[in-house]
């Protein structure tokens, strides 16, 4: 081993990133070369004074003590939530499964001849549960479906970014955040917007097209004090989306502070949170109480 | 059911586990963001995800390191950072090595008899060099030096191959140590030209 070599591995061996063998001729160089000894010990050192000497923040006890809370808040909710939800789900089992066999006696006496029909009706009881879509996600399917099939019609049915920016001043006196979408990559083009209202809330509602010719619609909603999160949800790059199916569209939520963002289309729900972060960004500044980030 | 109950106590286990990382976490959100209000923000958010997703940690791993990834990815969605090297410090810094400097520039002798102690002579200025490191520098300092992760979980939490966290290492390095040169001249403790 040269000088070279070891100076080569000088990280690798200071991190504790290298196996056994080259440790050992690391170590066995460095015992006999003075040169590299100094080097490393110096670099050990320096990297224990960097751990050493660097700022040490530590949390307010206040907001210690609210994530503490929020977090055994959240986890009696969930404990309770569950419980209540196996009770009720068992009652809902076995009074349908009576009731069915009450209206249909045929099921009944074909049960009772060939016992293999209940356990069926137990796995499609335990494995089928057939949800309704919530009242956001239909609405917001229906508003879609609406300007892809429908007669909706846009207030502004324009491209042209300026266009559109100057269009979204006049949503600047709603009280949540409004501010203009703009196009973040080639495949995504904006169509135009109009007022919405959903679930009776206040909304924009804006057209974007990618590439063959498909429809997505962006809703901006009002989303003060409004639950979404009983939608299911998923993480992705550190943000919750929620979404949902309706009328054979996807749809993904996502919230920023209090406005609650939705994107929709007959598209994967993959690609439609794809899209919800590459093909659009938020142009800042637009209403004073903008909570949008900063792209730079 | 048996196995809800046994979850249900991994997860509280898990949580509590979480917990007393509150202060390394907020000391990671203090340098991203480098104010108490949105590091608090980002703490906070971290573990609302922590609590929701929990059920998603793969249990061999390093929970440390994934409230980190956690609280970064929250980081850059929030505040549309991007953590990407800066190209241009590559060229000047890459061969930097406060050592050769030292040894170099100063009176000090590398082959004398005693060995040379850094501690002596640099303090404060790992505080203000470590805050002036671009982020993407920084959050690799943090993890490795301060935090101890291994270069493959910091290759997870930036989602980068092992290769790119070694040289980003290196070149962080190499770009901290010029920074405690320069600093470290300027308040006059080491004799430079
Ligand atoms: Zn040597
Ligand atoms: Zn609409």
């Amino acid at each position: 081993m040269t000088c070279n070599d070891a100076k080569e591995m000088l990280y690798e061996y200071l991190d504790n990133e290298i196996d056994r063998d080259s440790y050992l001729q690391i170590k066995g160089h460095i015992d006999r070369c003075r040169k590299c000894c100094d080097k490393f010990e110096f670099e050990q050192s320096l990297k224990k004074l960097i751990k050493d000497r660097s700022q040490k923040f530590t949390i307010s006890q206040t907001v210690r003590g609210d994530i503490v809370k929020a977090l055994s808040d959240m986890r009696k909710a969930r404990e309770s939530d569950t419980k209540r939800e196996k009770e009720q789900t068992n009652e809902d089992k076995s009074s349908r499964v009576i009731q069915l066999f009450l209206k249909r006696p045929a099921y009944a006496l074909a049960a009772a001849f060939i016992p293999f029909i209940v356990s069926g009706l137990a796995v499609y009881f335990a494995f089928f549960k057939p949800t309704p879509p919530s009242p956001i996600i239909r609405e917001i399917a229906e508003c879609h479906d609406q300007h892809v099939n429908g007669n909706a019609v846009l207030e502004l049915a324009s491209s042209d970014q300026n266009e559109l920016l100057r269009h979204f001043n006049k949503f600047r006196n709603f009280n949540f955040a409004v501010a203009a979408p703009e196009s973040n990559d080639h495949k995504t083009k904006l169509l135009g917007c109009k007022d919405c209202y959903l679930v009776g809330r206040k909304s924009v509602h804006v057209d974007l097209e990618r590439k063959l010719n498909r429809k997505f619609s962006l809703e901006i909603i009002d989303g003060s004090g409004m639950n979404i999160n009983h939608l299911n949800e998923e993480l992705v790059d550190g943000r919750v989306y929620y979404f949902g199916r309706h009328k054979g569209y996807n749809v993904v939520l996502w919230r920023e502070g209090d406005t609650v963002y939705s994107l929709t289309s007959e598209a994967r729900k993959n690609e439609l949170i794809h899209v919800a972060k590459e093909g659009i960004r938020m142009r800042r500044g637009m209403a004073p109480q903008t909570f949008f980030p900063v792209r730079e | 059911m048996k196995s809800f109950g046994e979850s249900e106590e991994k997860a509280s286990t898990l949580e509590q586990s979480a917990l007393e990382y509150m202060d390394t976490l907020f000391n990671f959100a203090m340098r991203m963001t480098g104010n108490r209000e949105d590091a608090e923000d980002l703490v906070q958010e971290t573990y609302m995800k922590m609590h929701r997703f929990l059920h998603t940690f793969d249990e061999g791993s390093n929970l440390k390191a994934w409230l980190f990834k956690i609280l970064r990815n929250t980081f850059i969605n929030k505040y549309r950072k991007k953590l990407r090297e800066p190209q241009e410090v590559h060229d000047n810094n890459d061969d930097f090595s406060l050592y050769d400097t030292i040894a170099g520039e100063s009176e000090y002798d590398p082959y004398g008899k005693s060995s040379f102690k850094i501690e002596e002579h640099i303090e404060d200025e790992v505080k203000e060099a470590l805050e002036n490191l671009p982020l993407a520098f920084k959050e690799v300092v943090f993890y490795s030096d301060l935090e101890g992760l291994t270069y493959e979980e910091i290759s997870d939490v930036i989602g980068c191959p092992i290769g790119t966290v070694k040289s980003r290492l290196y070149r962080s390095r190499k770009l901290l140590q010029k920074l405690l040169w320069e600093y470290a001249k300027k308040k006059g403790y080491l004799k430079g030209e």
